[in-house]
């Protein structure tokens, strides 16, 4: 028997090598976002704080954007989708969500091509990250009530390791569980898209 | 092994290199000393005679010119940009400033300090992301007594940036992020409190002063307005140095350029007075260069 993959949804797992030695500093760059910006997630969770979308811009943030775990990861997609010499992969957009005890992110979809997640706080039993497949119940409900995995359901929900890094198509609607811990888990979001050289 | 080597030479910088040869020589350091001409000068002298070289041993020549430990003195351009008014001074330094490794300043920082300089730095946060030290003043200090810990005091007769343009860049740069300020208008600062706030901060904008010399120190990304001087080499990558009369004063003009010279002088001595734009313009960069964060 053989299986052929018709469609790609799957998620790339990557850890951020120099995680510890920027933690402390980044921490105190989005604690400065959050007393700056507005929230900009008002219509998926109120207790749930998102920063505008600007943080791709800053200084501190090349180092994630260039780093070595980003880049091979840009340079395998381009090669597996056969990019065009012309075009190339860029982040258009990076914010910080604040996910606040009971907090919980709605699921939604994103721009660009891919929509990527760095966890970088990430407390104990502060939720973890779930993935939404479009296909509607009512298919998935015929198979009974079975232990859940990727070919009998269409949710599928992950750990939310610290100094981890999760990479989706953005077409997936991502969110995550209830944060159940008494701190705030921070993550890092960022879309990446294909633009024009 | 380096290898010196000495082009457009005469006979007096043979004298002055067979001098500093000697030094190194009998320091133990290995090196090569390449000239352009044959000096018998060298050759008659039987401790450095085995080191000295000149452009005809091609042999030799050819195989180590491209290699990265190579110093070159050139007396001709390199020497006229210098600064330096004798060649002397210049053969000195090229031979034996970049050897020199200094002792680190263990500054100590007592814990009723440390709660001060914790309190400006509070005192001074509005959530611009990065500290930023701001000592645009000479802040000088008593090396002799350097340990004592004497407070600094300042002197104005050697500031580089024009009392303006403070000002100007204060208010520019309050906005970009968590500017601190060491003016004189504001309370005395200890050396040790200095080093604890150069430690805390992430980049340092000074003039080539002991700000400077703490922020090398412990590895800060900083900027320097070198101002009246000249031949500062920082061996740190992360130090920007601005220095836009640098061409203006060293260059020595012939006679037939020497009016247009002036005048060229006058009239960038008057952009550099009113013009803070180009301060700011490479301040910005540095900060860029060295992935400081800042409101945009």
């Amino acid at each position: 028997m053989k299986t052929i993959t018709l469609f790609d949804n799957s998620l790339t797992v990557l850890q951020y090598s120099d995680h510890l030695k920027n933690k402390q500093r980044w921490c105190e760059i989005v604690e400065d976002v959050k007393q700056t910006s507005v929230n900009t997630n008002n219509f998926n969770h109120s207790t749930v704080f998102e920063s505008v979308p600007t943080l791709h811009m800053n200084n501190e943030f090349n180092k994630f954007i260039y780093s070595d775990e980003i880049i091979n990861f840009c340079s395998k997609k381009a090669h597996d989708i056969i990019l065009p010499r012309d075009k190339k992969f860029s982040c258009v957009s990076m914010w910080a969500t604040f996910i606040p005890p009971y907090g919980q992110l709605l699921p939604k979809e994103h721009d660009g091509v891919f929509y990527g997640s760095f966890f970088l706080h990430s407390p104990p039993d502060s939720g973890m990250i779930a993935f939404h497949n479009d296909v509607s119940d009512l298919y998935y409900s015929k198979f009974g009530n079975t232990i859940h995995n990727e070919f009998n359901h269409n949710i599928q929900i992950l750990n939310m390791p610290e100094g981890g890094i999760y990479i989706v198509p953005s077409f997936l609607k991502t969110g995550t569980t209830t944060n159940m811990s008494e701190h705030t888990n921070i993550q890092i979001n960022f879309v990446l898209d294909i633009i024009q050289k | 092994m380096i290898n010196y080597i000495f082009k457009n030479t005469n006979n007096s910088i043979a004298f002055y290199a067979l001098k500093a040869a000697r030094q190194l020589k009998i320091s133990g350091a290995s090196f090569r000393i390449i000239f352009d001409k044959e000096y018998d000068i060298f050759l008659q002298d039987n401790l450095v005679c085995d080191s000295f070289y000149t452009n005809s041993d091609r042999h030799i020549f050819d195989s180590f010119i491209l290699k990265d430990n190579n110093v070159l003195l050139d007396f001709d351009l390199d020497f006229s940009i210098s600064g330096f008014s004798c060649y002397e001074d210049y053969i000195l330094f090229k031979l034996f400033d970049e050897e020199k490794n200094l002792d680190s300043l263990n500054i100590s920082t007592k814990i009723d300090q440390k709660i001060t300089v914790e309190q400006i730095l509070q005192d001074n946060n509005r959530n611009n992301f990065s500290y930023v030290l701001f000592a645009p003043y000479n802040l000088d200090v008593d090396f002799n007594q350097i340990y004592t810990h004497n407070d600094l005091y300042y002197d104005a007769s050697l500031r580089s940036f024009y009392t303006e343009h403070v000002e100007k860049i204060c208010s520019y740069l309050t906005s970009k992020v968590n500017l601190i300020t060491v003016l004189p208008s504001s309370n005395s600062i200890n050396l040790n409190e200095l080093s604890y706030l150069v430690q805390k901060s992430h980049f340092v904008i000074s003039t080539l002063d002991i700000a400077h010399v703490l922020a090398v120190e412990y590895n800060k990304p900083c900027f320097v307005n070198l101002g009246r001087f000249t031949g500062y080499k920082p061996k740190n990558e992360n130090v920007t140095i601005f220095d836009p009369e640098r061409n203006n004063k060293k260059i020595i003009p012939s006679s037939f350029f020497a009016k247009d010279f002036e005048t060229s002088l006058e009239y960038n001595n008057k952009i550099l007075e009113y013009d803070v734009d180009l301060l700011q313009k490479e301040i910005i960069n540095s900060l860029d260069k060295n992935q400081i964060a800042y409101q945009s």
